[in-house]
């Protein structure tokens, strides 16, 4: 074994990593050459002067903030969780009027419900054509959400980092393990 | 006692509040540790820690016990601590074949003269915060939890080779730096 494979294999045989045949010849050319031994004692010298970096206590608030976050969704989280819903909803009842004759309309007063209402019951005028129905107009009239409830599903929505991380091409051993870890990259 | 964990996960799945407390205290101190070594800063390292158990509790259904527990949770704090490094724009994550030595100060040490021990963590500090992300990751995974190199590697989402050639150049950078300390006694 030569000085460079000697020096390459440093510190894979310092962690203890290296396969035992790999690791008697490592051990031999250290015991037999000056050279490697002193690069061989100063990693090792290094590597245990880290030692003084020591672990420290947790704060005590982190537990108890930890548990306090997992409780009690909150407001915020029900809009996130309710604004597909009402988006749906939105679309669902914009193109029943769009495409439906607009009978929704022009049954005044029923049409305000517990989610939308209009601000103006005379949106539409009951002897007005289908067809000049305004989308942006009927979408300006819709109150889904009070806009601190939007700012907030907003604030929830940037919170999440959907920054996926760039992994090497992994090993055929490492793909199998690797399937249920990629659930929680976020 | 990965058994333990993982029965403790079976609960957290289902809603257990008092399991997934039971968890935090395990586990509390080695992810607060992981996130402090690498992030260099404890505020960020306090709320990274509430964070990433916050986010095992939402992600606990997608944990299966084909991976030991620790790496899934470390997956997360590794996760966690790279996206909030890309989002102050410090991190550079590069490929293995791409990493390259940084350039090293001129260290001048006195061999003679034995500096103190809070003295040397400083040092080591100072020289691990300067290893590029992968490598500083791979090194604190390695020296201050013990992982084998094939569980890092999981962590890290990359080849046991890339692991052994990252630990492989950090213990070089980190034999130059800190080479020639002697902690005097104190
Ligand atoms: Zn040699």
């Amino acid at each position: 074994m030569n000085c460079k494979v000697v020096q390459d294999d440093l510190a894979t045989y310092l962690d203890g990593e290296l396969d035992m045949p790999a690791s008697v010849a490592v051990k031999e050319h250290l015991e037999a050459c000056g050279q490697c031994r002193a690069l061989y004692v100063r990693r090792l010298e290094a590597w245990e002067l880290m030692d003084t970096w020591k672990d420290v206590s947790p704060p005590g608030r982190i537990r108890k903030n930890i548990i306090a976050g997992i409780k009690g969704p909150g407001r915020s989280a029900w809009v996130l969780r309710a604004l597909p819903v009402a988006a749906a909803l939105l679309l669902v009842i914009g193109l029943s009027i769009y495409f439906g004759g607009g009978k929704a309309l022009h049954k005044k007063g029923d049409f305000a419900g517990p989610i939308i209402r209009s601000n103006t019951d005379s949106l539409v005028p009951e002897s007005q054509d289908n067809a000049s129905i305004n989308e942006d107009e009927l979408i300006s009239h819709l109150h889904i959400f009070q806009e601190d409830d939007f700012l907030e599903t907003l604030d929830e929505l940037v919170k999440i980092d959907y920054l996926p991380l760039i992994d090497e091409v992994a090993d055929s051993d490492r793909s199998r393990q690797r399937s249920s870890l990629d659930l929680v990259v976020t | 006692m990965e058994d333990t964990d993982i029965s403790l996960m079976g609960l957290v799945r289902k809603g257990d509040e008092r399991a997934f407390e039971l968890l935090v205290l395990r586990h509390q101190r080695p992810v607060y540790n992981l996130a402090l070594r690498f992030l260099n800063d404890p505020a960020e390292a306090e709320d990274a820690t509430q964070e990433i158990f916050i986010r095992v509790f939402k992600a606990a259904g997608s944990y299966t016990p084909d991976a030991k527990f620790t790496t899934w949770l470390y997956t997360i704090v590794r996760n966690f601590c790279f996206n909030l490094l890309r989002s102050r724009k410090q991190a550079v994550i590069v490929s293995v074949e791409e990493e390259s030595l940084p350039e090293l100060p001129a260290v001048h040490v006195d061999p003679v003269d034995r500096i103190s021990r809070e003295q040397v963590r400083e040092k080591v500090i100072h020289a691990v915060s300067r290893l590029p992300e992968n490598m500083r990751m791979a090194v604190i995974l390695s020296k201050y939890h013990g992982l084998q190199y094939d569980e890092i590697a999981g962590i890290m989402g990359c080849t046991v080779n890339a692991i052994k050639l990252r630990i492989h150049r950090a213990k070089a950078i980190l034999a130059e730096e800190l080479s020639g300390l002697k902690p005097g006694q104190d």
